[in-house]
């Protein structure tokens, strides 16, 4: 089975307007899927849909074989773990708890973690380099700090598929760099799968192994890297002018927009 | 020897047959084993009666407010409500006076801290004429009761004689005004209450009389003054000194300048100490109305 | 480990200062007389005031306290809001109106409806009713709940007023009633408060993770398996049975549950384990402080013990309403 998440003609709305308007799409396994297009497009209410927060779509999605709705609340959230774009709570928090708070789907009915469940906490800590400060608290944190305490919390769920919300935009480009960069070597390390909403351009060239084009809640492009990025799609999906160039250090697409 | 147990023994059995079962003003059926020799009152408008009945030396606890409390050396209990429990606790008192309205809930906390509490709640001539006897008979002097009881009685209709064939339409309108806080914020009193029942033995008519409210009582806006153009209106006062002000309230209010009663200058004062509670002074009441009246 | 030892002085002079405390009042004790009479080597009239009286009252103002404390803890978790309390939302004013019904029904159709059980429908009935319409997209911003909070309070106490004018009750015993006493609570009192208080505090120890969770925002609790509406329920309905309680005992009592929680996050952070303790233990003591001023301030005379939560609370509430914690929120 190669195919993690396969969506057939999905349609959402809000009571008038259409947000979503039939998007065929799959995740294969082992893969990182750039998700592109301008403010409004859906990316992030695509997101929403799948890992459960947004209900009443129609259409076909199936995780790992079995329809999305079979699914009930932890069982998903063993599978998908999902990284937003910021993460704010209302109540100041000590690291290591947010992280802790991943391993949720794993705990039985009202139990707390065990020792196995810890020993999930630390490693994860340990990969995202957030180990150091587990005993501050959230609020002082650096916006890179905070990120990467998000992506430890996604991978303490031990989930197969990562859901990214433009989980670097709030970065200067250093840390978004730094950061978007253990997200994905960890995926590819771990074997994982990822779909992550990008609002970069060449940023989600560099990291993704297909992209995905969307406009007004449709798909306008999908496939590999230098398939997809061409004049024409960034023209028709940004209203752009724009050329293609070769990265030379990378030696993937890089674009370059001229007015 | 045997005599002497025998004569103890027969007088027990009539202290016992002594107690007495009376009904208060909530309906309550009250046992009274022995005759109260401490006694507090939980609200000022029953000391009067104690003074009239002359047993005010049973009383070893008044609320704040009580002018008992001016003359002589006496506990105060602090407010009407809540009621401090605990000072009336520690007073160990055989009974608690209190009034019913908005003191029902204290009845019941006094119930269940186990004090006996009687309620005196009089809200008419006929309720304070029956409280007097009814009170004579808890402190064992039901001669005594039925007397003041009866003088009292004798006094307001004697009083009230003079007036009683005045017809109707010579008998001054009369509105009485109490003022919350500000003119726009009017209490009467209309059928059901005893000062509505003392303006009538005083000869008057009260406008408000057709209508009724909480035990007689009900706010009105300043147009039903207007409306029924009162001969005289008559106001309380709550200290001595309070007269002129409490008269200029209802006199300086413009839109009342064409009401009978403020262009003929009948406003008049009456202590709140007549009109806030039903009590033997009500035969004051209806003698100061009737001064104002003819 | 610093924390535990905070703790552990806290409730120390948490318990010296109860029992210190309670020997005030119109009947004044010694602390020697205090501990003799607990123990029961003292008895007589004095001790009976102290056993009937004043003990019953301290531990009902200690157990409405703590409930109203770890209540309010409940609410801020779950609507993400350092501002709500049962009081501010309106939960109290619903279960006033509740009470005061239950009375109007003995006196219009002589049927009796327990008071505790009215009191619950409506407390439950008014947090729904401030959360539906404070909610905005999945959210609850401070501002709507505070004004959702006191339009439904309004909208009951208006309600509340209506009753009793249609009823001819007294409007006086009203106006104590809606400040809230502890005069002349029992030994009954006690019993039927303790079961309430237990039960909260046992639900929230064992849902505080979710709660946490929860408090982390809706859409991360979901992602994590977590039901929010769920979560919500369980805490509504709860702290709904202790506000009904709590108002039916003692009237509005308010505060306690909003600047409780807020001194315990202070000193113990949100996540620590003793927060909830902690929680419960200030709340009661608080409210014991509280009541002891309202018993001795103008004896014998007596305050209503929610004029004195106000006095205090007031101004934490203005404080609150300008501090950090709640513009990141706003």
């Amino acid at each position: 089975m190669d195919d993690v998440i396969v969506i057939r003609d999905l349609r959402f709305g809000y009571s008038r307007e259409e947000v979503l308007s039939g998007i065929d799409l799959t995740l294969k396994q082992g893969e990182v899927l750039g998700i592109l297009g301008p403010n409004g497009s859906g990316k992030s209410t695509l997101m929403a849909i799948i890992c459960g927060i947004l209900k009443n779509w129609s259409g076909s999605i199936e995780i790992m074989g079995s329809p999305l709705n079979d699914y009930a609340g932890k069982r998903l959230a063993r599978i998908l773990s999902y990284i937003p774009q910021s993460f704010d709570p209302s109540f100041d928090l000590k690291v290591e708890t947010i992280v802790s708070f991943g391993r949720n789907p794993h705990l039985k009915g009202l139990s707390g973690p065990g020792v196995r469940d810890y020993e999930v906490i630390d490693e994860v800590m340990e990969l995202t380099e957030i180990y150091g400060f587990k005993d501050r608290f959230f609020s002082t944190l650096s916006g890179g700090e905070k990120q990467r305490v998000v992506i430890a919390k996604a991978l303490a769920q031990e989930g197969r598929i990562l859901l990214m919300d433009e989980f670097t935009s709030h970065l200067d480009p250093g840390h978004s760099r730094k950061v978007g960069k253990i997200a994905t070597d960890l995926v590819r390390a771990k074997g994982l799968s990822a779909m992550a909403v990008f609002h970069d351009l060449n940023q989600a060239i560099e990291m993704s192994d297909r992209l995905v084009f969307m406009k007004e809640g449709k798909i306008e492009a999908l496939g590999e890297v230098w398939e997809t990025v061409t004049p024409d799609i960034i023209w028709k999906v940004y209203g752009l002018r724009a050329q293609i160039i070769t990265n030379p250090v990378t030696e993937l697409p890089l674009v370059v927009f001229y007015d | 020897m045997k005599k002497l147990v025998l004569v103890l023994s027969v007088l027990l059995a009539i202290s016992t047959v002594m107690a007495i079962e009376l009904v208060d003003d909530l309906g309550r059926l009250v046992s009274i084993d022995k005759t109260p020799g401490r006694v507090v009152i939980a609200s000022p408008a029953i000391t009067y009666y104690l003074e009239l009945l002359d047993v005010t030396h049973t009383i070893v606890g008044v609320t704040d407010w009580d002018s008992f409390a001016l003359s002589r050396e006496v506990t105060k209990i602090g407010n009407l409500t809540p009621l401090n429990l605990e000072m009336i606790l520690s007073l160990e008192p055989d009974l608690v006076l209190i009034s019913g309205g908005f003191q029902e809930a204290e009845v019941e906390k006094l119930e269940r801290i186990g004090i006996d509490a009687f309620v005196v709640n009089p809200n008419s001539f006929e309720d304070i004429y029956r409280n007097l006897t009814v009170l004579g008979n808890i402190f064992a002097i039901p001669e005594r009761g039925r007397n003041v009881a009866a003088e009292f009685r004798n006094g307001v209709l004697e009083v009230a004689k003079n007036v009683y064939n005045v017809p109707q339409d010579e008998r001054p309108k009369v509105m009485y005004v109490m003022i919350a806080g500000s003119v726009s914020d009017i209490w009467t009193c209309g059928t059901g209450s005893f000062v509505n029942q003392a303006i009538a033995y005083a000869g008057g008519a009260n406008v408000a009389a057709p209508y009724s409210g909480n035990n007689g009582w009900f706010p009105v806006s300043p147009e039903f003054v207007l409306n029924t153009q009162p001969d005289v209106i008559l106001v309380p006062y709550y200290y001595e000194g309070g007269q002129r002000e409490a008269v200029e309230m209802v006199t300086s209010y413009k839109p009342f300048a064409g009401v009978p009663a403020v262009k003929n200058g009948r406003v008049y004062p009456l202590s709140d100490s007549l009109t806030a509670y039903a009590n033997p002074r009500f035969i004051d009441l209806v003698k100061a109305l009737m001064e104002y009246f003819y | 480990m610093k924390k535990i030892l905070l703790f552990i002085s806290i409730a120390t002079a948490s318990l010296i200062g109860m029992l210190w405390l309670s020997s005030f009042g119109t009947v004044k004790y010694s602390m020697f007389e205090v501990i003799q009479m607990i123990s029961g080597s003292l008895t007589g009239s004095r001790a009976n005031i102290y056993m009937n009286l004043r003990l019953p009252r301290l531990l009902v103002a200690f157990l409405i306290g703590s409930g109203l404390a770890v209540g309010g803890n409940g609410l801020q978790l779950t609507l993400k809001n350092p501002l709500a309390d049962p009081y501010i939302i309106g939960i109290s004013a619903g279960a006033s109106f509740g009470a005061v019904f239950s009375l109007f029904i003995k006196e219009m159709s002589r049927t009796t409806i327990n008071m505790d059980m009215m009191a619950f429908l409506f407390a439950v009935f008014s947090a729904f009713l401030t959360y539906t319409i404070s909610r905005r997209g999945g959210r609850i911003p401070i501002t709507t709940l505070v004004l959702s909070g006191v339009i439904v309070s309004s909208l009951f106490n208006a309600a509340v007023t209506f009753l009793v004018v249609f009823a001819w009750r007294n409007v006086i015993t009203l106006h104590f009633w809606s400040l809230g006493s502890l005069s002349g609570v029992t030994w009954g009192d006690v019993l039927k408060l303790l079961p309430a208080i237990l039960f909260q505090y046992f639900v929230f120890t064992v849902i505080r993770r979710k709660m946490l969770i929860l408090a982390t925002g809706e859409e991360h609790a979901i992602t994590v398996g977590v039901n929010p509406e769920r979560i919500k329920f369980v805490v509504f309905f709860t702290v709904s049975i202790v506000s009904a309680i709590a108002v039916s005992t003692a009237g509005l009592i308010g505060f306690v549950g909003l600047i409780i929680p807020h001194m315990v996050r202070l000193a113990f952070g949100t996540d620590n384990r003793l927060n909830l303790p902690a929680t419960a233990l200030l709340g009661g003591f608080f409210l014991i402080v509280c009541d002891t001023f309202a018993r001795t301030l103008f004896q014998p005379t007596e305050l209503p013990i929610g004029a004195v939560t106000a006095l205090v609370g007031a101004p934490v509430f203005i404080y609150l309403l300008r501090s950090k914690e709640v513009v990141r929120n706003g």
